[in-house]
């Protein structure tokens, strides 16, 4: 009783599935609504991917949506055009689902290092640039590749994402960030970010950290697409725009850059808030868009920066912990927040 | 056996030789002093003690092991470690994580282990935050252990820096004006505190120092640098009382007034 | 190699306007290290400026050239006074931030901008036909055809900046964006004015950038609003390649962009945006500062 006190999340992350599920099933979340709650989990995915370089290591990659359109169309490739997955017995389509969405990360995270080499060792706002420049050179070169659709994007990828399995990657994704971050890898990036000269000369080889974080997150990122190809079945390379890696960096910043629970809640939010603004036509884009510098401007930590959900149980960054695995714990958590604000 | 060795280390910029033929050799347990006027290089021996610059001529040794062309990771590994001018913490993290994140590069559980958080990540971690609470309370720090560093008074800032200095384990420990900035008072407990560091804990010691009164105290033997080149060398005694020195820290007047 | 000199003519066009574009993001770099996510945006909102005021006041007439150059300058400043705007308002309070803060409110600018233009019922979503400005004329040199209208806006570019070099060499408020740029602390307690100084860097940032916007809409007559992401981007790019904080850089790094999109573009025309790119990842694998930039070594 005391463990389960302890560990909560083992009782509440299923707990939001079942809820979830049936819901679905009684018909009171139409499937649109799942879609948005399933698309709402690959930017999760997709957001604590961004995280591990930007709010982590402290580097910008403001292309991170070619991750994913390699993640994406390398799944799609494996599941659709080499291996004929629709056609097969469905626990054959999960095992197929799951390879692919491993080859989709394999490939992202082969190009994750082929851009992090080289341009990781420099000092400055390289990365940046390389990265906005991957992702548009990458969809230039989906755009005149026949065989991955070219311009008229690639159709009839087979539906093998669910909400079951998405949230299964999405609590891999978040509790993989979580475990990074507090441990010596993660604590180097850490290190990186707050001041590379002195990470340094402390004994941190500062490419290598910075190049497996990136890896990590490239990896993410690729099965972030591969599950955004299962579940909408159609790709189009102009879907991985520039504009899509802007979304995440909103999603991002706006959450709570370098705080876990920050990028889950500002992607959730932030997909979700288009949808409810729904009723505003034309208008609601607008707001959107007022609304974030707004955020920016009057909390420029982000809704959640320098807080975590208690449940992660995270211990690196003397973080504020808040969420509802308090309600079983009789004793919070108390951190000393010196001056949360001033930090970041 | 020397730890720390400049063998005729110059380094240039452009033109301009900021360091000319720096020669150190710097055993166990020992404390030496490098003076000199502002823009004397002082800083630049320094970084190139800690492979942060690389010297143009002449090699430098680390615990008999040649240094050339290797990054300041590979000297901190080799066993030395440095503190700045300008206070360099960690300063988004909270004092026990900075002495944890110098700790990093001497964990012993991989990529996989991290992941999968297996019992060496848990055991290795436990054994991280013991050396590091140690480490806190060895310096006094261990009630302030969940303040943020840029939080910390400028004195325990220093201290810090030197506490996550020795997190490495270092051989030998650079300190780049300790002293700056502080009181009377705060200053002797600088000097208490370096003094443990040599004593006690047999670190060998460099430090860089303006405070003429701090340095005379504590150090061995002292290097005088201008304008990069070494003008004078050995005991406090023998350093304060030569002339060229003097000219060096007052001007052409010592130089009239000897002539 | 009538078709190379003709190419060239067209990449060197397309180029000023990047090079114009550039410019902006440069000095805004240069004296607020930040990436305006939202520059392209002021292309588009002079090109609309521009566009309104043709069809306010001189619907369905052929415009002189006096007069076009008029409209132009007049859509320019009007989109520089909105630079001015964006910057006190939503760039302003975060000086003192991590860039980074700054650049997602460039981006939320920039969603609000585009889908302000797009919800106000006077522009909406619909593509607007650009007015001809001038009449073009064609002539011939030798066999080669060329375009009356493409060799002014190449000159013109070309004027305004080396006008612009004057200002920033010569005059005094281009002393004090010099000295920003170098120190903003520094030039402060030198009784430079740094709050006019980012405004007036912003002012004429935008101001070029709605000089661009209608050289551009002028050769491709469709305004949208979100014309000025894609030319954004590779004007950013431009800036990137001549090494950014660099207004020379900007210029060549822009005219290298435009031939170089117009070279690719007529062998063929999908690679041409991935080109771009491929060149700019070689360049700084080379030379990371760019072209022009100089290294920036960090004090230890």
């Amino acid at each position: 009783m005391n463990w389960l006190r302890k560990n909560s999340e083992v009782i509440i992350l299923p707990l939001i599935y079942v809820v979830i599920f049936l819901l679905q099933k009684n018909k009171i979340l139409n499937n649109y609504v799942i879609q948005i709650i399933m698309l709402a989990g690959v930017n999760i995915i997709m957001t604590q991917s961004l995280n591990l370089v930007n709010g982590m290591t402290g580097q910008n990659s403001i292309g991170h949506a070619g991750f994913m359109a390699v993640g994406a169309y390398v799944s799609a490739l494996f599941s659709k055009i080499i291996f004929n997955a629709a056609a097969m017995p469905p626990t054959m389509q999960t095992i197929f689902f799951l390879l692919a969405t491993i080859a989709g990360g394999i490939g992202a995270a082969i190009f994750g290092f082929l851009i992090g080499m080289p341009t990781l060792r420099l000092k400055g706002d390289y990365l940046a640039i390389v990265t906005l420049g991957f992702g548009e050179v990458i969809r230039s070169i989906i755009r005149i590749t026949p065989a991955v659709g070219a311009a008229r994007g690639l159709t009839g990828i087979p539906k093998l994402a669910s909400l079951f399995w998405i949230f299964v990657f999405v609590v891999i994704t978040i509790y993989i960030c979580r475990n990074y971050m507090d441990s010596a890898y993660g604590r180097g990036c850490l290190a990186i970010r707050d001041n590379e000269v002195a990470a340094d000369t402390m004994g941190i080889n500062t490419s290598k950290y910075k190049v497996q974080a990136f890896v990590t997150s490239a990896f993410i990122a690729g099965i972030a697409g591969s599950m955004y190809a299962h579940t909408l079945r159609y790709l189009h390379p102009d879907v991985f725009s520039y504009t899509k890696s802007t979304d995440f960096l909103v999603y991002l910043y706006a959450g709570g850059v370098g705080s876990i629970s920050g990028s889950i809640l500002g992607a959730f939010i932030l997909t979700a808030l288009p949808e409810v603004l729904r009723f505003m036509n034309e208008w609601r884009l607008v707001i959107y868009g007022g609304l974030l510098v707004i955020i920016i401007l009057f909390r420029p930590v982000g809704m959640f920066g320098g807080k975590e959900f208690a449940f992660l149980k995270l211990k690196t960054g003397g973080i504020q912990h808040i969420g509802f695995s308090n309600l079983f714990q009789r004793k919070t958590k108390k951190t000393i927040v010196a001056n949360e604000e001033a930090s970041r | 056996m020397s730890i720390l060795k400049a063998d005729h280390i110059s380094i240039q910029f452009g033109g301009l030789k900021a360091v000319n033929d720096f020669s150190l050799d710097l055993e166990q347990k020992e404390l030496y002093a490098i003076i000199g006027p502002n823009g004397a290089g002082k800083t630049t021996v320094f970084n190139m003690l800690t492979g942060i610059y690389q010297p143009t001529q002449g090699s430098i040794y680390i615990d008999g092991k040649l240094m050339a062309g290797c990054k300041p990771y590979q000297f901190t590994e080799a066993g030395l470690a440095r503190t700045f001018q300008n206070i360099r913490l960690f300063h988004g993290a909270t004092v026990l994580d900075n002495v944890k994140m110098a700790h990093s590069f001497k964990t012993d559980y991989n990529f996989f282990n991290m992941l999968s958080r297996t019992g060496k990540y848990h055991a290795e971690e436990k054994r991280i935050t013991e050396k590091s609470m140690e480490l806190l309370e060895m310096f006094d720090l261990q009630d302030k252990k969940n303040f943020f560093a840029n939080n910390l008074p400028y004195g325990e800032q220093r201290k810090l820096e030197i506490v996550r200095a020795l997190a490495t384990e270092p051989k030998v420990i650079l300190l780049d004006e300790p002293a700056a900035g502080m009181n009377p008072n705060e200053i002797d407990d600088v000097v208490s505190l370096i003094l443990r560091v040599q004593k006690d804990l047999g670190k060998a010691i460099l430090v860089i120092e303006h405070h003429m009164k701090m340095v005379m105290k504590i150090a061995e033997y002292i290097k005088v640098l201008d304008f990069g080149e070494t003008i004078s060398e050995g005991t406090p005694e023998k350093v304060q009382n030569d002339p060229k020195v003097i000219e060096a820290y007052l001007g052409g007047h010592a130089n009239a007034s000897r002539n | 190699m009538e078709k190379f000199i003709q190419l060239l003519v067209y990449g060197l066009q397309l180029g000023s306007i990047y090079a114009l574009l550039a410019i902006g993001y440069t000095m805004v770099f240069g004296i607020i290290r930040m990436i305006n996510m939202a520059h392209g945006d002021f292309l588009m909102m002079g090109s609309y400026a521009v566009f309104f005021i043709v069809s306010l006041f001189f619907a369905d007439q052929m415009l002189g050239p006096a007069i076009a150059l008029f409209v132009i300058l007049a859509g320019a400043s009007i989109t520089g006074f909105i630079g001015v705007g964006v910057e006190r308002i939503a760039y302003k309070p975060l000086r003192n931030r991590p860039k980074i803060s700054s650049m997602i409110a460039a981006i939320g600018v920039s969603l609000f901008t585009q889908n302000f233009f797009r919800a106000i019922p006077f522009i909406g979503p619909n593509p607007r036909t650009f007015p001809k400005l001038l009449k073009d004329v064609l002539f011939y040199v030798g066999p080669i055809q060329l375009s009356l209208v493409r060799i002014v806006v190449i000159i013109l570019s070309i004027v305004i900046m080396s006008v612009l070099y004057f200002i920033i060499m010569k005059t005094t408020i281009g002393m004090e964006m010099r000295a920003a740029s170098c120190d903003k602390d520094a030039s402060s307690l030198m009784g430079i004015n740094v709050n006019r100084v980012i405004s007036a860097t912003f002012f004429i940032g935008a101001g070029l950038a709605a000089i661009s916007g209608a050289f551009y809409a002028n050769n491709y007559p469709v305004l949208t609003v979100t014309m000025g992401a894609t030319l954004g981007n590779k004007a950013f790019i431009a800036a990137v390649i001549g090494g950014i904080g660099d207004i020379r850089g900007a210029v060549l790094g822009g005219f290298i962009m435009g031939v170089i999109e117009i070279m690719i573009s007529s062998v063929y025309s999908e690679l041409a945006y991935g080109i771009s790119f491929v060149v700019l990842i070689i360049i700084l694998l080379l030379k990371p500062e760019g072209l022009l930039g100089k290294p920036m070594i960090e004090k230890v």
